[in-house]
């Protein structure tokens, strides 16, 4: 049985973060130079409990995530994942993630954007619960409401955790 | 078949995407590891079948065949 584990990143994450953004198709991950990436990150861990956590499957880093509070709203971003991690890991750990910001928030909502062209990203967020909010030219908005996830999370997290048996 | 290949189509963007019983799924235009998950549970919730990640480097007929052995 693979052991999985949701914690708060630490400076021995900054390097790989900037790793798999460095890799990643997606130029919005991509735009942060290796300094940027650096001083970025070491702020929001000076901050104290800083929202940003990583996800492992016994010892190989599944990706990252954060959390953080906008003009009271809580929304996450930063999704990022390894690309040698299988997609039921990758899944996994968006449903522990938001699972998780529920739980350490106490919010009833998690309010998010996905770029338009991110077509498969959405429509797995619409898969689990996502409610659209609306769109412009780049994104899609949407919040998520946590009666619907915990619905939507208990409906198949046992199916899923079974896959990576 | 058909059902499966609608089911498989739906969670492409590109409507138009022409999806037969000899396509390898995950050679499929736009295919990535959410393509993938989407898929993997989608059969699962309509046939209660559950794929392995790596039978989505099958044709989609012998994905087919494998649902219904």
């Amino acid at each position: 049985m693979k052991k999985f584990r949701l914690s708060p990143i630490t400076k021995e994450d900054i390097e790989f973060i900037y790793f798999l953004r460095s890799i990643s198709k997606d130029n919005v991950l991509k735009k942060s130079n290796r300094i940027e990436n650096s001083k970025f990150l070491n702020q929001i861990m000076s901050q104290g409990n800083c929202g940003y956590f990583k996800y492992e499957c016994d010892t190989e880093i599944v990706g990252y995530y954060r959390f953080y509070s906008v003009n009271g709203n809580m929304e996450i971003g930063s999704w990022i994942t390894n690309p040698s991690s299988s997609p039921t890991e990758k899944i996994l750990f968006d449903l522990e993630f938001k699972k998780q910001v529920f739980n350490l928030t106490g919010q009833e909502y998690i309010y998010f954007d996905v770029r338009k062209h991110n077509f498969s990203v959405w429509k797995h967020h619409e898969r689990f619960g996502a409610e659209f909010i609306k769109e412009d030219v780049l994104n899609r908005y949407y919040k998520l409401n946590k009666e619907i996830y915990n619905h939507k999370y208990h409906e198949k997290i046992d199916r899923i955790n079974k896959r990576t048996v | 078949m058909k059902k499966l290949i609608e089911l498989i189509k739906e969670q492409f963007e590109d409507e138009s995407i022409e999806i037969t019983k000899d396509s390898i799924v995950s050679n499929l235009n736009g295919f990535d590891s959410l393509t993938a998950f989407s898929i993997i549970d989608s059969v699962e919730e309509s046939n209660g079948f559950q794929l392995d990640e790596n039978d989505l480097n099958l044709t989609v007929e012998q994905i087919y065949n494998k649902i219904n052995e």
